[in-house]
């Protein structure tokens, strides 16, 4: 067996990763054995190349295990639940404003004269209104995140680094800029782009345009939020990689237009998602979708699949040891990974199959398609239900997104100048959205939109592992149709 | 030249047909149908209720505890109207006002009739300077006061008798009550005025009318059967949520209202409930 450096890379990123999924489910003195294990096995087999890497793969792992105990376990504010303490925090996160009330990420906390690393999250009323950055004074009863219908809101809580909740606290302002002066700035100029949007749109279509633009996970009502979720379009409402490659995208095709060459246009590209992500404010989930975008754009210009590969399990692994949590507990990164691993692997297998469908629907089928087949059994085992519309509504849906975007843009940009100067992009905003609430609402309603079917974990992997053959398969048979053959004079 | 042409079409002129197109159809919705909407709004725990009169002047009375109001209105009026001719707050409680904010925050609010009673909170204090900032004009209500809708439409206002000054514990007592007149179609909004407040009126005024809004969201201290009598209103709408925790409606109300032989509409279980009306009929419309 031929072991390249570059496979070598792979195994270990890929050994982390696993290493990181094992620490939930063994102990310490399992993996102190493990580790001894696989120090013997690299000792004893120094010569031999592949038993060194095999052993220093399982203490990459080992490590893994270790670095996932080591957060998840961290919580230093238990010795307070169910207490009524005063202390003192500030608000680390833009206030996440809902319908009824607000959520307050209050970190660098300061209880009873005790410093404390884990961080609180506070419900308040819409009113007083909270923003980032403010030193606060409060008086909370701190409690223990309650788990309900099978969900685990504590674990949920946990990648955020969140410990412990408090209902209506007691708050007093200290002060009004304990927060990063950069942060800060960036989060008033989105908040003036959202009202300018909300100065010319109506609701729900201002909360949609929010999401779809900057991630701002504001107001949407429950019922329209079912209904994306009953069509499998849930993920254009959120930020995700979708939007993030449609700005890239756009911001290269401008640049294009200007006269720029496509090598360039296409890093700066990657440079304007990095900017915008860091425009929104930097929130993990745009964060995560940032990472997936330009992924994906490196993906699509690096031919050769063997660094993408790389590519891809070295930013996997980059994510998971930056917060080990999101493997076990964010669906959303397990969801846009495999949406990703769809994407750039899938499609160009079933490409060939859709030669006859209208060259506009076609990528959006085929990404749709792929997308669903790579995360099926995720959405399965969590939410235990199946769209059987979704890759229609989604071609339907997702062709209408880039101009919606890109008028909502200029809603949000125009409305700086002057807001009846927004208004032609405003109505061209209103017409694109009420398109796609429109279709996703009647494809909700119809009949067996969504189909409920539970898996078990076992049925994941299985389906995974499947999914891995078939595609090893594939790849293989690539590979032999592309080598150069051998001369035969 | 012809692929000018092509890019001509392309970028302009079919973008800006779509635009007349789309600007034809919101100034057709924009036009009124000259009849009365009275759409009682599912915002929750709390009331909100968008009235277009039958020349198209619109008002909304009360906003809900929350921004779901906003989606309601959304819904309720054409797309791209950013306009509110009249607001109307019964009483200045998060359930009625935490709506109202977010409604001034986004749309262009001419009028603003409300009693003027100043209750020390948060939300109360926000909309306060939201007053003063949009210049909005204020109507402070009074007993026997008629403030005109429309030239057909006017509303009567039953309640309060005079205008409080101080900060007020009780500001339930202090809503605005008043009937809704369109030709012969009448409704009653009683905001969350209790029996004490039912009781004085009950002898000044004429309160027979077609549509009754069930007092404070259905609790028991309202809507007593002296009152009922008097109102004996062919619809009820009682604003509630389903998930609230004061047990409204309550089943005293529900029967007395059923007693007086009243069809009951809840918000709750009914979602957003709308009426029309030419000015004779009143009906109920999905």
């Amino acid at each position: 067996m031929v072991l390249s450096k570059s496979t070598i890379f792979l195994v270990f990123c890929l050994s982390f990763i696993l290493g990181v999924f094992i620490g939930r489910f063994i102990n310490s003195s399992l993996m102190a054995i493990s580790a001894m294990f696989f120090v013997v096995v690299a000792t004893i087999g120094w010569k031999n190349k592949l038993a060194v890497v095999v052993g220093l793969a399982g203490l990459v792992s080992i490590f893994g295990a270790w670095r996932f105990q080591a957060t998840y376990t961290q919580n230093d504010l238990s010795q307070f639940y169910g207490q009524k303490v005063s202390g003192s925090g500030i608000i680390l996160a833009e206030p996440d404003e809902r319908l009824d009330k607000t959520y307050l990420t209050v970190g660098g906390l300061e209880i009873e004269n005790q410093k404390l690393s884990s961080k609180l999250l506070l419900s308040v009323g819409l009113f007083p209104e909270y923003e980032y950055g403010q030193k606060l004074n409060f008086e909370a009863k701190i409690q223990e995140p309650k788990d309900f219908d099978g969900f685990s809101y504590k674990n949920y809580l946990s990648r955020f680094g969140i410990d412990a909740v408090a209902y209506q606290p007691k708050i007093q302002i200290e002060n009004n800029n304990s927060g990063s002066w950069v942060m800060s700035k960036l989060l008033k100029l989105k908040e003036r782009f959202i009202q300018n949007l909300n100065l010319s749109l109506p609701e729900p279509h201002s909360s949609f345009m929010g999401g779809l633009l900057l991630g701002a996970k504001r107001s949407i009502p429950q019922e329209i939020l079912d209904q994306f979720a009953a069509t499998g379009t849930s993920h254009i409402v959120a930020i995700s990689g979708y939007n993030i490659t449609v700005i890239a995208a756009g911001v290269a095709w401008a640049l294009q237009q200007a006269g720029w060459r496509k090598k360039y246009s296409f890093l700066l590209a990657v440079v304007a998602i990095i900017g915008f992500v860091f425009m929104t404010g930097a929130s993990s989930a745009v964060v995560r979708a940032g990472v997936m975008g330009i992924l994906l754009l490196v993906a699509l210009n690096i031919g050769r699949i063997y660094n993408v590969n790389n590519a891809l399990a070295f930013s996997a692994m980059l994510m998971v040891f930056i917060n080990p949590q999101v493997l076990h507990f964010d669906i959303g990164f397990q969801l846009s990974f495999a949406a990703l691993l769809g994407l750039v692997y899938f499609t160009p297998m079933i490409e060939p199959y859709f030669w006859w469908m209208p060259g506009i629907l076609q990528p959006f089928l085929l990404a749709t398609l792929s997308a669903q087949v790579f995360t099926l059994p995720i959405l399965l085992f969590y939410f235990g239900a199946i769209s059987l519309i979704a890759p229609i509504i989604n071609v339907l849906v997702l062709l209408a997104v880039p101009p919606a975007m890109f008028a909502g843009f200029l809603t949000g940009l125009l409305g700086f100048v002057w807001i009846k100067l927004a208004f032609p992009a405003a109505v061209a905003s209103w017409l694109f959205l009420s398109y796609i609430l429109k279709a996703v609402e009647l494809g909700s309603s119809l009949p067996f939109a969504s189909v409920n079917f539970t898996i078990n974990f076992y049925a994941v992997v299985a389906y995974y592992l499947g999914l891995g053959l078939i595609l090893n398969r594939y790849y293989k048979k690539e590979e032999e149709i592309w080598k150069p053959k051998p001369n035969n004079f | 030249m012809e692929t000018q042409t092509k890019q001509l079409l392309k970028f302009l002129v079919l973008p800006l047909l779509l635009l007349t197109a789309v600007i034809w159809i919101a100034n057709f919705q924009n036009k009124p149908d000259f009849l009365m909407h009275a759409d009682f709004l599912d915002v929750g725990q709390g009331d909100a209720i968008f009235i277009q009169t039958y020349l198209g002047n619109q008002i909304l009375i009360d906003g809900g505890p929350s921004s779901a109001v906003l989606a309601e209105l959304g819904e309720s009026m054409p797309p791209m109207d950013r306009t509110l001719d009249l607001l109307i707050l019964t009483h200045p409680d998060a359930d009625h006002v935490t709506g109202i904010v977010e409604v001034m925050r986004r749309y262009k609010v001419k009028k603003i009739l409300f009693t003027g009673v100043k209750v020390d909170t948060a939300v109360d204090r926000e909309f306060e300077k939201l007053l003063e900032q949009n210049h909005i004009e204020k109507i402070y209500a009074h007993q026997g006061q008629r403030v005109w809708l429309d030239n057909a439409t006017v509303f009567d206002i039953y309640w309060p008798y005079a205008q409080p000054q101080e900060i007020i514990k009780a500001t339930n007592d202090t809503s605005i009550i008043g009937k809704l007149s369109f030709g012969k179609t009448q409704i009653l909004l009683t905001g969350d005025a209790t029996s004490r407040v039912e009781d004085e009126i009950l002898a000044l005024f004429n309160l027979d009318v077609d549509l009754l809004k069930v007092g404070h969201h259905g609790s028991k201290s309202s809507t007593s059967t002296q009152w009922l009598a008097e109102v004996t209103p062919e619809y009820s709408v009682i604003q509630v949520s389903s998930t609230n925790t004061y047990g409204h409606p309550t089943v005293e109300v529900l029967e007395r209202l059923y007693s007086s032989g009243a069809q009951i509409f809840r918000t709750d279980v009914d979602g957003t409930t709308r009426f029309v009306s030419d000015g004779i009929f009143l009906k109920k419309i999905k």
